[in-house]
C-alpha cells in the first residue's frame, strides 16, 4: 500500500432537513452544512405550525379563551390552562378554593409525569431502544386514562374554569392516582436497569449537546433543559401557586456524572428524578385533598374581566411558562400573550448543533424536549 | 437594594421622575418610561450592581389607544426581586414603527423581538433581525382579506 495518501477533495455540503422529517420533532425546518457527517452550521426555520392562537383568542369569549389555551402545547395543556386562569383570576380578584387548588395541582402534576414518561419513550425511540420506548408508553397510558377517568379526554382537557374546575373528583380518582404513582414508582427501576445503567445507551447521550451557564442566559432557557445546566430555578419554588407552597419537594439539578454537565444524558438525569419528585407530590397532595368546592363560580359565555392586567407564571414540564392577560372590561380579552419555554429553547440549536454528526442529530433535538407548537403557536 | 431606594436612584443617574407603580393587583411593581429613555434605562437596570436584574421574563406588547405598549418583565436570579418596565410607541396603520432592541443588554430578549417584529411590525434597531413586512397580523385593524386581490 502506497504511504503516499492522496487527500479526496472534499467540500462543505448542504443539507435541509425538513418540514417533514422522521428526526424532527414537528413540522420545522433545519438546514445544515456539513463537511462530511459533521455539522458546520446550521440554520432553523419555524412557523409551519403557526395558527394564529393569540389573535384568535381575542376575538373570542373569556370562556373559550381556556379551550384555545389548551392548543399551545397539547401534551401540556394542563399548564397553559391553570397559566390562563391565574391572569384572569388575579384581575377579577378570584379567590379559588382549596379544594380546587388541589386538584388543579394534581392535574398539573399527572401532566408533567405524562410528559416526562413521553420524553423518555421518545429518547429511547432516537437511540434505537424500541423495545424501552413501548414499556414507557405502556405506564403513560395509565396516566392518559387517569385524564380520561377525571375530565373526559385524554389531551386538551379544558377542564380548569376561572375560580376552579368544570367538575368534582370523579369517585375512584384518588385511588387510582396512588396506583400510578405506585406503579409508576416500581417501573422506574426497570428505566434505570434498561437506560441508565446501559453503556450502550449512555455512550449516544453522554458529552452530547452541552448546555453551559452561559447559554442558559443567553437565550433565556428554563426547566430541566436549565436545571440539567446547573441553574437551580423552578418557578413552583421561587413564585408558588395553586398550594405548591405547601408541598415539600426537591428540584433536582445535573451533575456530569456521565459525561459533561448539562449534556443530554444530564437533561435525561433530570427528568427522570422530577418524575420521582411528581410522584411524591402527587401522594402527598391526593392523600390531603382539601373538603369543599371545586369552583367558586360558575363562569359561562357572558363571563367580563373587569378592566386591567396581570402575568402569571407556571412551571410546566418544558420550562417557564408565561400568560400575559389585558383586559378592557369587555366579555372579550384585549390582548393574551404566552411566553413558552420552547420558543427560547430553540434558539439555542443552531450553536449545538455545531460540530455534532449528522446521527446524533434527532438524539440532540429529542433531549430538548422540544414543542414546536408552542413556539408557533 | 430595595426597588424604592432603586427607582429614586435611577432617576437620580439619569435625570428622569419615574414612579414605581402597582401593576394590576399583584405585588409587582413597574416603571413606565418615554420610549426614548427605554434603551437608557434598560442599560442602567442591567448594569446596576445591586439590583441585579438579569433576566427577562417576558418582553410582551400589546396594542392600547393607537399606542404599542412594551412591557418587559424583569427578574433578578440571584435576588429574586422583579421589576417591570413599561413604554410606548405610537403608530399608524400598518406602517412599521422603530424601536431600540434590548437584545444586546439581555440577549434572551431576542426570541421575544423576533416575534414581535414579525406579528406586531415593530423593527428593533440595533439588532440583526430581519426589517418588519407588513401586513402585520396582531395589530388591531388587520384583516383577513389583506394581500389577496
Amino acid at each position: 500500500m502506497s504511504a503516499h495518501i492522496e487527500k479526496l477533495p472534499t467540500r462543505i455540503s448542504a443539507h435541509a432537513l425538513g418540514p417533514i422529517h422522521p428526526s424532527l420533532p414537528a413540522p420545522m425546518r433545519l438546514d445544515l452544512h456539513l463537511d462530511g457527517e459533521r455539522i458546520v452550521s446550521a440554520r432553523i426555520e419555524t412557523g409551519y405550525l403557526h395558527k394564529g392562537l393569540e389573535k384568535t383568542l381575542e376575538g373570542r369569549n373569556w370562556f373559550s379563551a381556556i379551550v384555545g389555551a389548551d392548543r399551545l402545547d397539547s401534551l401540556g395543556s394542563s399548564f397553559s390552562e391553570m397559566a390562563l386562569c391565574l391572569a384572569v383570576e388575579e384581575i377579577c380578584n378570584i379567590q379559588v378554593p382549596r379544594r380546587a387548588q388541589a386538584i388543579r395541582l394534581i392535574l398539573c402534576e399527572l401532566n408533567r409525569v405524562s410528559n416526562h414518561l413521553s420524553y423518555l419513550a421518545k429518547m429511547s425511540q432516537c437511540v434505537g431502544f424500541e423495545t424501552t420506548m413501548h414499556y414507557i408508553l405502556r405506564e403513560r397510558e395509565s396516566v392518559l386514562d387517569l385524564f380520561e377517568l377525571m375530565t373526559g379526554s385524554r389531551f386538551n382537557l379544558a377542564f380548569f374554569r376561572y375560580g376552579g374546575v368544570s367538575a368534582d373528583i370523579t369517585e375512584g380518582f384518588i385511588e387510582r392516582v396512588f396506583e400510578v404513582c405506585r406503579q409508576i414508582q416500581i417501573r422506574i427501576k426497570e428505566y434505570h436497569a434498561l437506560m441508565i445503567d446501559n453503556e450502550a445507551f449512555v455512550s449516544r447521550l453522554a458529552w452530547l449537546g452541552t448546555v453551559s451557564v452561559e447559554d442558559v442566559y443567553t437565550y433565556g432557557m428554563t426547566g430541566p433543559n436549565a436545571r440539567a445546566s446547573g441553574v437551580r430555578m423552578d418557578v413552583r419554588k421561587a413564585f408558588p401557586y395553586s398550594g405548591y407552597e405547601l408541598v415539600e419537594f426537591n428540584v433536582p439539578t445535573g451533575r456530569g456524572k456521565r459525561g459533561s454537565s448539562g449534556d443530554s444524558f444530564d437533561r435525561l438525569i433530570v427528568r427522570l428524578e422530577e418524575l420521582q419528585e411528581s410522584l411524591q407530590i402527587l401522594v402527598h397532595v391526593a392523600e390531603r385533598v382539601p373538603a369543599g368546592d371545586f369552583t367558586c363560580l360558575k363562569v359561562g359565555a357572558d363571563f367580563t374581566a373587569p378592566l386591567g392586567e396581570a402575568f402569571a407564571r407556571v412551571e410546566s414540564a418544558r420550562g417557564y411558562l408565561g400568560c400575559h392577560v389585558i383586559s378592557a372590561g369587555e366579555t372579550s380579552p384585549v390582548r393574551i400573550q404566552w411566553r413558552t419555554p420552547s420558543a427560547h429553547h430553540i434558539r439555542a440549536l443552531p450553536s449545538l448543533l455545531k460540530g455534532v454528526t449528522l446521527q446524533d442529530v434527532p438524539v440532540l433535538l429529542a433531549s430538548l424536549d422540544l414543542c414546536v407548537s408552542e413556539v408557533d403557536k | 437594594m430595595d426597588l424604592k431606594s432603586l427607582v429614586q436612584k435611577l432617576n437620580k443617574d439619569l435625570n428622569l421622575s419615574a414612579q414605581l407603580k402597582p401593576f394590576g393587583r399583584t405585588k409587582e411593581l413597574m416603571i413606565e418610561v418615554d420610549s426614548a429613555e427605554y434603551l437608557r434605562v434598560s442599560q442602567w437596570l442591567r448594569s446596576e450592581e445591586s439590583a441585579r436584574l438579569d433576566w427577562v421574563d417576558n418582553l410582551s406588547v400589546a396594542e392600547l389607544k393607537n399606542a404599542l405598549v412594551f412591557t418587559v418583565f424583569l427578574r433578578s436570579q440571584a435576588l429574586t426581586h422583579t421589576l417591570i418596565l413599561k413604554t410606548e410607541t405610537a403608530f399608524r396603520g400598518q406602517d412599521p414603527v422603530d424601536m431600540p432592541s434590548i437584545g444586546k443588554i439581555w440577549p434572551m430578549a431576542l426570541a421575544h423581538e423576533s416575534e414581535i417584529a414579525t406579528l406586531f411590525g415593530v423593527n428593533f434597531v440595533g439588532s440583526n433581525l430581519e426589517k418588519a413586512r407588513a401586513p402585520f397580523p396582531l395589530r388591531k385593524d388587520y384583516s383577513w382579506e389583506f394581500g389577496l386581490e
